[in-house]
């Protein structure tokens, strides 16, 4: 089953404590099959939050919420079950200053596309969009005007997507890790922080942010919610 | 300016060279703070040298030429580790095209890129003081009661997310442009009303801000030139500064439109204000926001000659505007002007509807013309609750003076 793993970093405790290098871990999640690819996120004062009220689109400066930790990298993982997955996410350093939000795939949200996939584009900025859409919009969101498969299908032409996820928001199907003074810390479902769940991640390639920008406005989570562009560290 | 001494071309130069000096490194070497590092010691060096050797020839090509020779030894002495990374990125290219060229549009690019809307407003605004007017991070914290520290910050974080963001460097083009050049416009008229109407302190005008403001638009018109509303906007700040002068008492207070002694009045800025107006009449095809705020303003200058304002064609002004914006400020604006046109009740009827929402709601210019309005109704114990109303909220010392010289007046008279 595939997961995507959200690391979230305490700034306070990241200015104070040491950890060790992440590539023994990423290197552990090779060997085994179970780290699929990931990337480290440019800081979050370079996030712009993209939403989409009346037709108007509007930007905020910023993540969507302040949470203590911040999201500052992603992982997708490839595991038999979530336990699995875990095992494997409490053993990111990261643990100690922050929490590894792991997270099922919705694995049948999207249809998988009909015929030959259009290749990617070969240059450009790397974006991470994070789902969020607000709970009292979500419930008016229709079959049709929530649906995001129009949209899929449309950055599958323009050669922009490298890949999305929804995820699942049951307590079952995900968990967030953290490690305290050598101890584990497991709570069960999505990152509890803030009401608004992140639902789902894209992985959008653009010329530049006003690119990432119009492409993220396109998208219904826009419109019933927010969605926080994120550019992925280069390299 | 024209005093032909070195500091009098330098000051000029500075006026005239900086954002373009600073565009087109920006766009040679992708990195803000090398451009404006060696925007900075071209001036510096510029004014020593000038002292002591006389003025060039040719100050702007002097100024570019070593201002590109600093960006240039910063980027061989690897200063800027970024600047290396970026040259190193363009193949090299970076380095070999510092070429002493002008290319049009870079200020214009460069004007869009500071404005932009995944900026923080205060960024926005900071980020186009120092890159495009050349103001000091001391002068722009000054100018806003910040720090330095603060401001300095502020714009190191503003270029890391232009750089690390992809925030693009280039004038939108079709369907964007329209949006994208309302927030210029926003940016700009911000930096004006801060110079004009200070939002706090002491001041009355901070005219160092409204001249920056000014100069820039007239620079983005010259760029634009057919755009209505960025002429329209030339056309609103001059004819606002032509009463800057006028608007402050000798004790520091602020002296209300129809008090000002219009004798005091720039009659070369009210020209300007009017030329830049029918520029604007003539290209718009139906008329904007700013280019209808132009139109009001004029409509109080033209006073000078006739002696009397057209009110009536004033709260008209009004009328269109609140159709389209809902700011409740222009609402407000638009029961006042009401109320000079078909006397005072009729504009407290339209203040019995405003709400007062947002920034209303904590400012005192709605109790401030509710009372103008009462006072001129004659009904004076009200005007003075209304003004002692407003006297709790406002935030500006000359507005403090000239609400208790009011409450004064109309707590003497007969109610």
């Amino acid at each position: 089953m595939r997961y995507v793993m959200l690391v979230r970093v305490d700034p306070d405790l990241a200015a104070t404590t040491t950890v060790d290098d992440v590539d023994p871990w990423v290197g552990e999640g090779t060997r085994r099959g179970l780290r699929l690819d990931g990337s480290p996120l440019e800081d979050p004062s370079t996030a712009t939050t993209v939403r989409v009220r009346d037709g108007e689109v509007l930007l905020t400066d910023g993540p969507f919420a302040e949470t203590k930790e911040i999201v500052a990298g992603y992982d997708r993982l490839e595991a038999p079950d979530l336990e699995t997955a875990i095992d494997y996410a409490s053993r990111h350093p990261v643990a100690a200053i922050g929490a590894l939000e792991v997270r099922q795939v919705w694995e049948d949200f999207v249809a998988e596309r009909d015929g030959e996939m259009p290749p990617t584009r070969g240059d450009g900025i790397d974006y991470l969009f994070l789902h969020v859409p607000e709970p009292a919009l979500l419930r008016t969101a229709t079959r049709e005007t929530g649906d995001p498969t129009p949209w899929v299908r449309s950055v599958e032409e323009q050669g922009t997507t490298l890949g999305g996820a929804r995820l699942k928001d049951e307590a079952d199907a995900g968990a967030t890790v953290r490690s305290r003074k050598g101890e584990l810390l497991i709570s069960r479902g999505p990152f509890a922080e803030v009401a608004e769940q992140i639902a789902g991640i894209d992985l959008i390639r653009a010329a530049d942010l006003d690119e990432a920008i119009a492409i993220a406005a396109a998208h219904p989570t826009a419109r019933i919610g927010a969605i926080e562009v994120r550019p992925l560290v280069a390299g | 300016m024209t005093d032909g001494t070195p500091r009098g071309a330098l000051t000029r130069a500075f006026a005239d060279e900086w954002g373009r000096i600073v565009a087109s490194l920006v766009r040679t070497t992708g990195d803000w703070a090398l451009a404006e590092d060696a925007a900075q010691e071209a001036f510096a060096t510029a004014a020593t040298t000038w002292a002591r050797d006389g003025i060039p020839r040719r100050p702007g090509a002097w100024l570019t030429t070593v201002a590109r020779n600093r960006a240039l030894d910063r980027i061989r002495r690897g200063a800027t580790e970024r600047s290396v990374l970026a040259a190193l990125r363009e193949g090299g290219e970076a380095v070999r095209e510092l070429e002493p060229d002008d290319v049009p549009d870079d200020r214009l690019r460069l004007v869009f890129t500071c404005c932009h809307p995944a900026l923080p407003l205060e960024a926005r605004v900071a980020l186009t003081l120092r890159t495009l007017c050349g103001l000091t991070v001391e002068e722009i914290a000054h100018a806003f009661g910040t720090s330095p520290a603060a401001t300095a910050k502020r714009l190191v974080r503003a270029r890391q997310k232009i750089q690390r963001a992809g925030i693009p460097y280039e004038v939108p083009s079709g369907a964007a442009l329209p949006a994208r050049l309302n927030g210029v416009i926003a940016v700009l008229y911000l930096l004006f009303t801060e110079g004009y109407a200070p939002s706090d302190g002491t001041a009355v005008v901070r005219p160092e801000l409204s001249g920056e403001a000014i100069r820039l638009t007239a620079v983005l018109a010259d760029l634009m030139p057919a755009e209505p509303e960025v002429l329209g906007l030339l056309a609103l700040e001059h004819f606002q500064d032509s009463r800057r002068s006028a608007r402050t008492a000798d004790d520091g207070s602020l002296v209300p439109l129809d008090e000002q002694d219009r004798g005091r009045w720039s009659t070369v800025a009210i020209a300007a204000g009017e030329q830049a107006l029918a520029a604007a009449e003539r290209s718009a095809a139906t008329p904007g926001f700013m280019l209808r705020q132009a139109r009001i303003a004029a409509l109080h200058a033209r006073s000078l000659g006739t002696g009397r304002t057209d009110h009536a064609a004033i709260a008209t002004e009004y009328a269109a505007l609140v159709v389209m914006s809902p700011a409740p400020q222009l609402a407000l604006a638009r029961a006042v002007a009401v109320g000079l046109a078909e006397g005072p009740a009729a504009g407290l009827a339209l203040l019995d509807e405003l709400e007062p929402t947002g920034a209303l709601r904590a400012s005192s210019s709605l109790p401030a013309a509710r009372a103008d309005l009462l006072r001129r109704a004659a009904r004076f114990p009200e005007a003075a609750a209304a003004y002692r109303a407003a006297l709790d909220l406002v935030r500006t010392e000359p507005e403090r003076a000239f609400l208790e010289r009011r409450l004064g007046e109309v707590s003497g008279a007969p109610g």
